[in-house]
């Protein structure tokens, strides 16, 4: 896919130099507040012509500062994988399943951070569900414990395969 | 030495110097003990006592060889114990290194003396004995007076008729207090030969130790099942108060020093829990607690002792390990937890149900429940009347088998734990995680570009949101204001698009701050949809450093986190989940009241200023021709906000506990791997805000 944008571009603004922090140069905390039930149209001191250029998006490009990276504009910079998580309770028991990200798996089985839970939910039939999981977990663990059989919960791990298209699922039946 | 790990210096007590010991050859003790004394047995033993907890051990040799002895006393004039020997059939000295040395009395009477203490104010000691032919008795331990030595009737056991097993000086009111079979509070004036009845504590039986601390609080240990109690004097009329569970005896007399706290502040053995004081917390209300004793029960991977609850050790090393909710807490339902033990002991567990603030007796959940080392999987039922929302609980693991929610006990580990108790058959989602951060950052020049350092503004947050086979109940925010690095007076707000302001119910909403409850409703007055205002003005919460000119971003400047928020945001009756945007909702900042900004605005705009998220449509109180101003290249028509001509954002949301740059630093040069993660739009590096991937130099550290 050719990842093309085209932007307007004020010539105008690309003048002004970006430093620093908002505000760096002046407080103003003795000024009066205005009365903000009643805003007036604020009008711009700067009122220039507006002339607009086309700015190719290059997916190979390098910007030696942040100030000149071009990012397409539909891209909101989201940092989450979307997941399905379906879970099939064939005898419709009463349980408990919870989805989290952090876990071991030692001698005596898996052992789960319940601090570290995306999903928590009671269930009495099937379970299915959309999670929004942070780029950097790529690993998952589901948790089913059974409310009249404590004795033995259910995990089941699911990892993440980066380079999957579709949407990633985790099923669990 | 008498538990010699234990002993600690009670800074600014000056003792007077120990009487001439010559002649003697057992060594005073350095200091004034904390612990107190008790002594026991047909054969004599020597222990000591944390009275905070009733944790108590052996302190004198097993091979010490000495008949029974009572009346023990703590001489604060010379530092040694003092107690009736029943073998030598006179009063005796026992020093720090247990040598007991007889010492000859004249006037002697011919029976044993099983009640006593020295007195504070002078150092005389005073030996009781009911019966026509005993009482009251004063023997001096002052070498330099006339009647050294010397014992002298003071009152007869008849005129003085107290059925009495122990006494013990005030700090510093001259009268011994003692208390009774039936539970009565004497205060007996011991030049006087006199007593009056100040009040029945409430409490009977053979209270056979009985010991002051420097605040007038008189500590009395019941024989028959240890019980110690305490009894503030300063009261108008005292009563006993439980106060920790001890070591009973048959035969038993206690003695201390009465100038010590009673927990050592420079060497704690104690474990306190960290629920807020109302629940019982800290030393003054009683609050839960327990000895670490000799170091083998503790719930989780380790337990730390403190000189209160809530004081903190530095170490930050968190020693709430030891319970795992495997399930969630719904009222009226059952829920599991997963308790990690290293030893055989006892659980008992209350919740707060009824958010009340305290543990009452109803709340108790899990009682005398017996567990062994490793993993043990309880089951518990939820009050069916609980009240849904944040609340507390508490864990408490011992080998004493019944607990109450306070007090002190002499081994094992309390831990207290903020839950969620839940609406039945509820689902949780959390972003990103339940206990983990995502991280705000947020470039407050707008409408001009920045210079991406990305700190103008950071904030660390977690979102909940409960909802009932679609239908939204609840939704939980919580998060603490990390760093400013810009002098704009900014105010910060969660707008949960799609929800209406009249879908919340503003009567249970709770809003705190720093764990203040906030009168003011944080909800946005006169707008349709729900805005929640978290501060009108960031800086009016946080303050730089000395030298610094921002909060948290300069190196050199950090300081703790000053302001942390938390939202509980019920809702009214069928709300759809569906209608309410997902994770993250929409947080933004805005321009506080009268505050300038930049020169593209002709006056303070305030409330009409706010800087979103990457395409999220502004508010509607924002200006709507704010946007194409400056830098910004918004097309709402595209649904494209707040980005400039190159595509790029003021702010951006990382689901990440993340580390922001340094004042002034470019965000690449902090994070290398930002770039081709945004110019691929998403596709390489897609893990490039985590600290692993940082350059550690380039980003702000504590």
């Amino acid at each position: 896919m050719k990842l093309t944008n085209i932007v307007l571009i004020s010539i105008l603004n690309l003048l002004i130099a970006a430093c620093g922090g908002g505000g760096g140069e002046s407080d103003s905390s003795t000024s009066t507040p205005p009365v903000l039930s009643t805003p007036d149209p604020v009008d711009p001191i700067v009122e220039e012509p507006v002339e607009e250029v086309e700015v190719e998006l290059d997916p190979n490009a390098t910007y030696e500062t942040t100030a000149e990276l071009v990012v397409a504009r539909a891209f909101i910079i989201e940092q989450e994988y979307e997941l399905t998580v379906s879970y099939k309770n064939d005898n419709n028991l009463s349980a408990y399943l919870s989805v989290c990200t952090d876990f071991t798996e030692g001698k005596s089985g898996i052992k789960v951070n319940y601090n570290s839970c995306l999903l928590r939910t009671s269930i009495e039939s099937d379970y299915a569900g959309t999670l929004k999981v942070a780029n950097d977990k790529n690993r998952l663990v589901m948790a089913i414990w059974y409310l009249d059989d404590t004795d033995n919960p259910r995990y089941e791990i699911w990892e993440n395969d980066s380079d999957a298209m579709e949407v990633r699922k985790f099923e669990v039946n | 030495m008498i538990n010699s790990a234990r002993k600690k210096t009670v800074k600014g007590i000056l003792f007077a110097i120990g009487m001439g010991s010559a002649s003697l050859y057992a060594q005073p003790f350095t200091e004034c003990p904390t612990e107190a004394f008790l002594i026991q047995d047909k054969l004599a033993n020597l222990y000591g006592v944390q009275l905070a907890t009733g944790f108590y051990e052996k302190s004198s040799p097993a091979d010490w060889n000495q008949q029974k002895m009572n009346a023990l006393a703590f001489s604060i004039h010379d530092r040694y114990l003092y107690a009736f020997n029943y073998y030598y059939g006179t009063i005796v000295r026992i020093g720090a290194d247990f040598q007991v040395e007889p010492i000859s009395l004249s006037n002697l009477p011919n029976k044993g003396f099983y009640v006593g203490d020295i007195s504070v104010v002078e150092n005389a000691y005073y030996l009781y004995r009911p019966g026509e032919n005993f009482g009251l008795f004063r023997v001096s331990l002052d070498a330099s007076s006339e009647d050294y030595l010397q014992m002298e009737n003071i009152v007869n056991g008849t005129t003085l008729n107290l059925a009495i097993y122990d006494l013990a000086f005030h700090p510093d009111n001259g009268s011994a207090y003692a208390v009774d079979r039936w539970g009565n509070l004497w205060k007996i004036d011991v030049q006087a030969g006199t007593s009056v009845k100040l009040s029945n504590v409430g409490e009977s039986g053979t209270f056979g130790a009985v010991y002051f601390d420097v605040t007038g609080n008189l500590y009395i240990s019941r024989n028959n099942d240890g019980n110690i109690f305490r009894v503030n004097t300063n009261w108008d009329y005292p009563v006993a108060e439980f106060f920790a569970y001890g070591p009973s005896s048959s035969n038993n007399d206690g003695a201390r020093c009465a100038l010590a706290p009673i927990v050592s502040q420079d060497s704690p053995t104690t474990d306190f829990g960290d629920a807020p004081d109302s629940y019982g917390s800290s030393i003054n209300n009683n609050g839960a607690r327990h000895d670490v004793g000799d170091g083998t029960l503790f719930l989780g991977e380790n337990v730390l002792t403190e000189p209160n609850a809530y004081a903190d050790d530095g170490s930050g090393i968190d020693d709430n390990d030891g319970i795992q909710f495997v399930t969630g807490i719904e009222a009226g339902k059952t829920a599991i937890v997963d308790i990690t033990s290293s030893a055989n002991g006892f659980v008992n567990a209350w919740i707060d149900a009824d958010k009340d603030g305290e543990f009452d007796v109803d709340e108790q959940v899990i009682i005398s429940e017996a567990v062994s080392a490793g993993s043990n999987i309880v089951a518990y039922d939820v009050p069916t009347w609980s009240e849904t929302g944040s609340t507390w609980s508490r864990f408490r693991l011992s080998s004493e088998e019944s607990l109450s929610p306070i007090g002190g006990v002499s081994d094992g580990e309390v831990e207290d734990y903020q839950i969620d108790i839940a609406e039945q058959s509820v689902t949780t989602m959390h972003y990103p995680s339940s206990d983990t951060w995502a991280t705000l950052a947020f470039e407050d020049n707008w409408p001009l570009v920045g210079d991406y350092d990305m700190n103008d503004l950071v904030v660390h947050y977690r979102l909940s949101s409960y909802d009932v086979e679609g239908t939204l109940m609840r939704v939980k925010i919580e998060g603490e204001i990390v760093a400013i690095g810009a002098s704009y007076h900014n105010g910060f707000a969660f707008r949960l698009p799609g929800l209406l302001r009249s879908e919340v119910d503003t009567n249970r909403l709770v809003f705190k701050i720093n764990g203040v409850v906030q009168s003011v409703l944080p909800l946005e007055e006169g707008k349709g949809e729900a805005i929640f205002i978290i501060a009108d003005d960031l800086w009016d919460f946080v303050t730089s450093g000395e030298t610094c000119k921002y909060y948290r971003t300069e190196a050199g400047c950090g300081s703790n986190v000053q302001m942390t928020f938390s939202l509980e945001i019920p809702m009214e009756a069928n709300v759809s989940k569906d209608n309410v945007a997902d994770f993250p909702y929409d947080p933004f900042i805005f321009s506080s009241a009268g505050q300038e900004r930049n020169y593209v605005f002709g006056e303070a705009p305030g409330r009409r200023f706010e800087v979103h998220l990457k395409n999220q449509a502004p508010t509607e109180a924002f200006q709507s021709n704010f946007l194409g101003r400056g830098d910004d290249a918004s097309d709402a028509d595209n649904g494209e906000y707040f980005i400039n001509a190159n595509g790029m954002p003021w702010a951006i949301n990382i689901p990440y506990e993340w580390q922001h740059p340094v004042e002034y630093m470019d965000v690449k040069y902090a994070y290398p791997d930002f770039h081709s993660f945004v110019t691929s739009s998403g596709a390489l590096n897609v893990d490039w805000f985590t600290v692993e991937k940082s350059n550690t130099n380039n980003v702000f550290k504590q």
